[in-house]
């Protein structure tokens, strides 16, 4: 992991002034306090300031500004609600942060065709609102989709508690309108669920992370609501009962809407902080729901709480009803925010294996905790091997945050050695660049590399992102993820 | 290096605490009118901390403005997952504010500036200008300034003072309850009763009714006749020091008089009273105190609660709703038992749409920053409207000033009353000896 912290270098102002003819003098943020807080999202510990703040009004003018960033060499990093783990839109090289909060509409919701269309700056938990107000549902629900936008979404490629049972925002993605780093706009994808015409654009645009384009028009799939939903949680004595529940669950045929776990250390801070009556000693806690039919649903929250006793539950309870069913959630609700209270700086994780690994990863992680001095906890999806061990830590002190960088690359490569991916869905961004070699063979990086200067030869968009820093580089290359953290170390002092 | 006075700067635990997740950002008012990250929470704490590790200079205009723009409503403080506690890092930063912008001032300037803080630190002042206003009303010289035009002249917030402030009582409720009052039978607590200055000099039917409705359930009254203010409006304008005076005042009244709990009826202050510990948790004297007093600090429908307070046997033929108070729902996590008692007093209790958002009062910021108050305001009416309720309960007399002047003008006929307000008609409806 890298913490960049570059000088504050204010944009040209001749570039500032045509900036603000297309977007209105209001619109262009240069004062050093606006752009600090520009400077940073979600992602521990990563910081850097953007060289300006433009925000456009318009798809016309995002199309302009990138146009004009093209021409004049200056880069461009796009943000929504700046709610990103991986510090994807960290601006790197004192870039314009181009903000995309103002296009914030609903377009469009069809019910005939099972679509709607949104304007990039919409927040997710609005469109939510707005689809199941006709009955019907996206299911892609990030942690954050209170606050995060859709534009932000399919970047990243967000993913979210439903992704067993419903996927993630790759799935949903039908059309996008897109202003590509030349300036040009282009539209790809459609309605029609059947369309096999050349090479899917649309899919490559899905989880850039802001590399290959700006989206300005995002047409997403609709399915018709569940029109029911079955609440369950149960406490295990270990990990490995409640990981035999869900092999169970699975064997049975059942894919349940939510199939969350809280580790031990989790289970105990939610008690502490929130006492909503978990026992302490408890090894591990699963919350799972089943929707659909309520005759369907009903069935199978009963068979997922009779093979939870099976495997050894200690407790399994059913909610009756909807408040029932939200004070149960809880327990997986409060589970980041019980961890984060616990110290000042929490890191948190979310490599993904493979679901029948998922007790060996918890296991690793708990080794890794106890080496190298640290508090993590971990929590995450069950169902889908997604887990997020969260490291709790203090960033002022140098030698934690030094353990947290060793525990940090370890969970890393003990994910990629038990066959699963560095990111389930927060993206690989800064965070997690140094990594990204290790889990692809060098013709696939090359290839991604290529396509990424073919798209981009200026390197106008989120410059240096995704991939470690272009090795054609003059000076000593990076050997490995810590050497290339004491390289960026070495340049800032 | 930081940019920070070392005395009363912003927790650097507070700071870092602050994830950066942006669960705020939907909660705060003045994000939601400007979009820009520097007006949200994460934003301001940002700043707090680039001035904290010296990378931006306390002097910094746009971060005074910061300060000054935010509401203090805690609304992020609701939202927080990590349970940041902005509302003290406010104070602090604005207390650093402060002392930078005095420290460049004329000797006269400061105090002409401490004047207006000198009024709640005075007691007698206070009631003093009180009266001299409740004259000029009464006098039928409101009508002839009025008529004057003179009003319209002045900038909007100056000549909306007026209409503002409302109608102020001829006595003052310490005027008229004496400093012991025992119920009829039983006594189930020993209760001291704050009445606030504001409260006090313009809210004098609140605090009566207060007095009255626990008196009717079983509380003994301790009514100190001369009560200063809690500091609330000093650690808002970031002069902690003056608050912290007041505090240690306010711990001395109470202290030697046994009560169980000390009563408050206005979010505002009983917010900073339950602060009390926090504000005064470097002095040796008094942080101990702090912490005691601090446990007994309840707002009245907490108490309320507490003291299985009797239900009224008929309830109100009228449609009710309630707004949250900021100091009460996000200061105080007081939402539950506002609504308990609202629903005992009416069959018709309408959810009000985003009751917990603020109405602009925000103590003077509806004087200090006329148009965004008046934004919020708008917004809040809009929503009590659409509710169709008759009357709508406001815990707080701030915003009890402001909703009753949005609804004046849009000509509206809805009442805007304190719920205990309320309970006291409920029991004198009653008939029957009361209190």
């Amino acid at each position: 992991m890298i913490e960049p912290k570059e000088p504050l270098m204010p944009v040209a102002s001749v570039i500032l002034d045509r900036m603000r003819s297309i977007v209105g003098p209001s619109n262009v943020l240069s004062d050093p306090a606006e752009r600090l807080s520009y400077s940073y999202d979600a992602t521990a510990m990563m910081k850097s300031t953007p060289g300006a703040v433009v925000i456009p009004q318009s798809a016309e003018q995002i199309a302009q500004v990138v146009t004009l960033a093209n021409e004049s060499g200056v880069p461009l990093v796009t943000r929504g609600s700046g709610t990103g783990l991986s510090g994807g839109s960290v601006p790197l090289q004192s870039s314009i942060v181009l903000s995309t909060l103002r296009l914030n509409r609903i377009l469009e919701i069809d019910e005939e065709n099972l679509t709607a269309t949104v304007e990039p700056g919409v927040i997710t938990a609005n469109l939510h609102q707005a689809v199941e107000a006709r009955g019907l549902f996206y299911p892609p629900d990030p942690g954050s989709m209170k606050v995060c936008t859709l534009g932000g979404n399919v970047a990243e490629n967000a993913g979210g508690l439903r992704g067993l049972k419903y996927g993630v925002t790759r799935d949903y993605v039908m059309g996008l309108e897109v202003v590509l780093p030349n300036g040009q706009v282009m539209w790809t994808g459609g309605k029609c669920p059947k369309d096999v015409a050349g090479y899917d654009l649309r899919q490559i645009l899905v989880g850039s992370e802001g590399t290959l384009g700006i989206f300005t028009k995002i047409l997403v799939k609709l399915v018709p609501k569940p029109q029911s939903k079955k609440t369950l949680l149960a406490i295990f004595p270990t990990m490995e009962s409640a990981a035999a529940t869900v092999a169970a669950i699975i064997a049975e045929k059942i894919i349940p809407a939510t199939l969350e776990f809280l580790d031990q250390t989790t289970v105990e801070c939610v008690e502490g902080f929130a006492g909503i009556g978990l026992p302490t000693d408890a090894g591990a806690v699963l919350l799972m729901e089943s929707d659909g039919h309520p005759a369907q649903a009903a069935e199978q929250a009963e068979t997922m709480a009779r093979l939870a006793r099976e495997q050894g539950a200690r407790e399994v309870q059913v909610a009756r009803d909807e408040s029932e069913a939200v004070k149960l959630a809880s327990a997986r609700r409060m589970a980041f925010p019980a961890l984060a209270r616990m110290r000042p700086t929490t890191v948190l994780e979310d490599v993904s294996v493979p679901r029948s690994r998922l007790v060996r990863m918890v296991t690793r992680v708990g080794q890794i905790a106890k080496k190298h001095n640290l508090m993590i906890g971990t929590f995450g999806h069950a169902g889908d091997g997604n887990l997020h061990p969260t490291i709790l830590m203090d960033e002022r002190d140098p030698d934690e945050v030094r353990r947290m960088h060793l525990a940090f690359e370890e969970i890393v490569e003990t994910a990629l050695e038990l066959g699963g991916t560095l990111t389930g869905e927060h993206g690989v961004g800064l965070l997690k660049r140094d990594f990204l070699e290790k889990y692809f063979p060098t013709t696939a990086i090359d290839m991604m590399r290529k396509f990424r200067a073919s798209m981009d030869p200026n390197g106008i968009l989120n410059p240096g992102k995704m991939f470690q820093p272009a090795p054609r580089r003059e000076g000593e290359l990076p050997r490995s993820a810590e050497h290339s953290l004491s390289i960026l170390e070495g340049l800032r002092s | 290096m930081s940019g920070f006075h070392p005395q009363d700067a912003p927790e650097e635990d507070q700071l870092l605490n602050c994830m950066r997740c942006g669960m705020c950002l939907p909660t705060c008012p003045t994000f939601q009118l400007t979009g820009r990250e520097r007006s949200s929470p994460r934003g301001r704490i940002a700043l707090m901390k680039a001035v904290n590790d010296g990378e931006l200079e306390l002097e910094s205009p746009l971060f005074a403005q910061e300060m000054s723009d935010c509401l203090g409503c805690m609304a992020c403080v609701s939202a927080c997952p990590a349970g940041v506690q902005y509302g003290g890092l406010l104070e602090a930063a604005r207390d650093q504010l402060q002392r930078e912008r005095e420290s460049k001032l004329p000797w006269w300037r400061k105090r002409l500036e401490s004047l207006a803080f000198l009024l709640f630190e005075r007691p007698p002042l206070l009631k003093l200008i009180g009266k001299a206003l409740m004259l000029y009303q009464r006098l039928g010289l409101e009508q002839m300034v009025r008529r004057t035009g003179i009003l319209k002249r002045l900038p909007a917030p100056l000549g909306e003072l007026q209409e503002m402030l409302g109608r102020l009582p001829v006595r003052f409720s310490s005027q008229n309850l004496p400093p012991i009052l025992a119920p009829r039978g039983e006594v189930k607590a020993t209760v001291g009763l704050v009445l606030g200055c504001v409260m006090d000099v313009m809210f004098a039917q609140e605090n009566e009714a207060t007095a009255r409705v626990l008196l009717h359930n079983g509380c003994r009254l301790v009514v100190p006749p001369s009560q200063g203010c809690c500091g609330a409006l000093h650690a808002h304008a970031g002069r902690l020091e003056g608050a912290r005076v007041l505090a240690r005042q306010m711990i001395d009244l109470f202290e030697s008089s046994g009560v169980d709990y000390v009563v408050l009826n206005s979010a505002g202050c009983g917010n900073c009273m339950k602060d009390y510990a926090h504000l005064l948790h470097e002095d040796p004297v008094y942080g101990e105190k702090a912490q005691a007093f601090v446990g007994r600090v309840k707002d009245i429908h907490e108490l309320l609660e507490l003291i299985d307070y009797r239900k009224p046997t008929q309830r109100k033929a009228l449609s009710l709703t309630y707004h949250d108070a900021c100091h009460l729902a996000h200061g105080q996590g007081v939402r539950q038992s506002p609504r308990g008692l609202c629903a005992a007093l009416s069959d018709d209790y309408r959810e009000l749409a985003q009751a917990d958002r603020c109405c602009g009062s925000a103590g003077t910021y509806n004087v200090t920053h006329f148009e965004t108050s008046m934004e919020l305001l708008e917004g809040k009416i809009d929503d009590i409207l659409a509710t169709g309720a008759q009357v709508v309960g406001v815990a707080n007399p701030g915003c009890l000033l402001q909703i009753r002047y949005g609804l004046k003008r849009r000509g509206s006929s809805v009442a805007a009353e304190h719920p205990v307000v309320l309970l006291d008609e409920a029991y004198r409806d009653e008939g029957g000896v009361y209190p």
